[in-house]
């Protein structure tokens, strides 16, 4: 009894993990299938995700780019190199802190929304009357939602880093007057393929484990609404530290 | 020989200590109309959702054109309801597509078909629902009667073998009673199906029923032609 609750406890990962391999063997074992209401779904999903956010992501994009260089140049100014920023601003935002921003805003916008529609859907009977055409919920509801999230979170992230250098840029050119060309060839100086490519890695993984989670807790709802405001901050929460976790992973690596 | 469309071999059902159904036995024949007769919703909604395929029996078997349902094969579950027509007090619309593309959905999925392609078959259905003014209403703006109307309307546009309605008097105001006719002549004339019926409308049983099922404490007490039925339920029904 007690090996049990505590294995129960621990099958969390396992859970998600089946869940994420359904998803992805329906992908390709319904590939074009339904493909006009698959795709339309898809568009809206990026519509959603990434259209709408657009505005958000840029300010704080800007705000962030901003406050990371006016830590770097209170600690460069001490020993004068303030040549180096774009290469700080390329390790901090574009390698690390930028898709986990990107990912979080993510989270916040797009996928507590998602726990919450698939939520109501099992509550009001949605999920049963798609089965009732024949329809696989999986295919309908995960598929396009993965794969919508997962193009607009690659697509965020590129946005997110241009605007965050763009803000490192303003704000180094207001404090130390660096010229635009020296502050950019200072940032393609310091980047690499690899962080661009790391950094999509990154953007896929993310995208997968905010999707399966929140889908994952819209569909344990069952049939009960008073488990739906749970399962909105649980998978927020989970999200969150399966971010953290993943990041870490990749990072370690790729960096270490 | 016709295949029987529906075949029912010893069904049983239970939940706990709860026994619902017990060693179920009847079949099904294209164009047969069998009305179910039950003092228990339960026993009577348990077994309409076996023979639609939505919960498993604990017992017996289910056989749907003469092929044994398998419950583990998902795929195969999703293809037989394509072919069931079924409403219960269960059935929903999908809450955010417009009534329009709530009747299309299947097609549309299944066929890989804009909605300008089908729309000819759409525009028959529409007409016999009278639904073109609620077309582009989300569910949470129609009103309960037209909600109704939608949820036939999606079973009529379906090419089922078999047809199963959980009490649809409930479903339609007096007044309204022909668009349920409408839809079961058109399901008959157009694919013979099998139909069962869950109903205490004795104008129901009157109008369509060929045969009555009777349940009565979890088993099949009786089954006889309507005549009988109605004679025999004089007062009672």
């Amino acid at each position: 009894m007690i090996i049990t609750s505590v294995f129960k406890k621990f099958d969390y990962p396992f859970l998600l993990s089946a869940f994420f391999y359904r998803i992805l063997k329906t992908i390709f074992i319904k590939a074009g299938q339904g493909r006009r209401v698959i795709r339309k779904i898809i568009v809206q999903q990026i519509y959603f995700t990434a259209v709408e956010v657009l505005l958000l992501l840029g300010i704080i994009g800007v705000i962030f780019g901003a406050l990371v260089i006016i830590q770097i140049l209170a600690q460069l100014s001490r020993v004068g190199i303030s040549e180096a920023l774009g290469q700080f601003l390329v390790v901090i935002v574009i390698r690390e802190l930028g898709p986990l921003i990107a990912a979080v805003i993510v989270i916040l916008y797009s996928g507590t929304a998602m726990a919450t529609e698939v939520g109501y859907m099992t509550v009001l009977g949605d999920i049963r009357a798609i089965t009732m055409r024949g329809i696989d919920p999986i295919h309908f509801v995960a598929v396009p939602r993965l794969i919508g999230t997962t193009i607009a979170m690659v697509c965020l992230l590129i946005y997110f880093d241009v605007v965050a250098l763009l803000g490192g840029f303003i704000v180094s050119w207001l404090l130390t007057g660096i010229p635009f060309y020296t502050f950019i060839m200072g940032v393609a100086a310091s980047i690499g393929a690899s962080d661009i490519i790391i950094g999509f890695i990154k953007a896929i993984f993310f995208a997968a484990i905010i999707v399966v989670i929140c889908l994952y807790r819209g569909f344990q709802v069952g049939g009960e609404i008073t488990r739906l405001p749970r399962a909105i901050s649980k998978s927020a929460m989970d999200c969150f530290l399966g971010l953290l976790i993943i990041d870490l992973i990749i990072s370690g690596i790729f960096y270490l | 020989m016709m295949k029987n469309i529906l075949e029912c071999r010893g069904i049983g059902y239970k939940i706990g200590k709860d026994v619902f159904l017990e060693d179920i036995n009847f079949t099904l024949s294209p164009g047969q109309r069998v009305v179910l007769f039950s003092e228990s919703h339960q026993a009577a909604s348990s077994l309409l959702q076996i023979c639609g395929t939505l919960i498993r029996p604990t017992k017996g078997t289910l056989l749907i054109e003469g092929v044994e349902v398998n419950y583990n094969d998902q795929e195969e579950s999703l293809n037989l309801k394509r072919r069931l027509a079924f409403v219960d007090k269960k059935s929903t619309l999908i809450q955010n597509l417009s009534v329009l593309e709530n009747i299309a959905l299947a097609s549309i999925y299944h066929e890989n078909r804009s909605l300008e392609e089908i729309q000819i078959r759409l525009d028959l259905i529409i007409e016999m629902f009278s639904l073109k003014e609620i077309l582009h209403l989300r569910p949470a703006d129609v009103d309960p009667a037209g909600k109704s109307r939608v949820l036939y309307a999606i079973e009529a546009v379906k090419e089922p073998v078999l047809v199963i309605f959980d009490r649809p008097e409930n479903d339609f105001h007096e007044n309204d009673r022909y668009y349920l006719f409408n839809i079961l002549h058109k399901l008959k004339e157009d694919r013979n199906c099998g139909f069962i019926i869950y109903t205490r409308s004795r104008s129901l049983i009157e109008k369509w029923a060929e045969e009555i099922i009777v349940l009565k404490d979890s088993l099949i007490t009786q089954q006889v032609d309507k005549d009988s039925f109605l004679l025999s339920r004089k007062q009672t029904l």
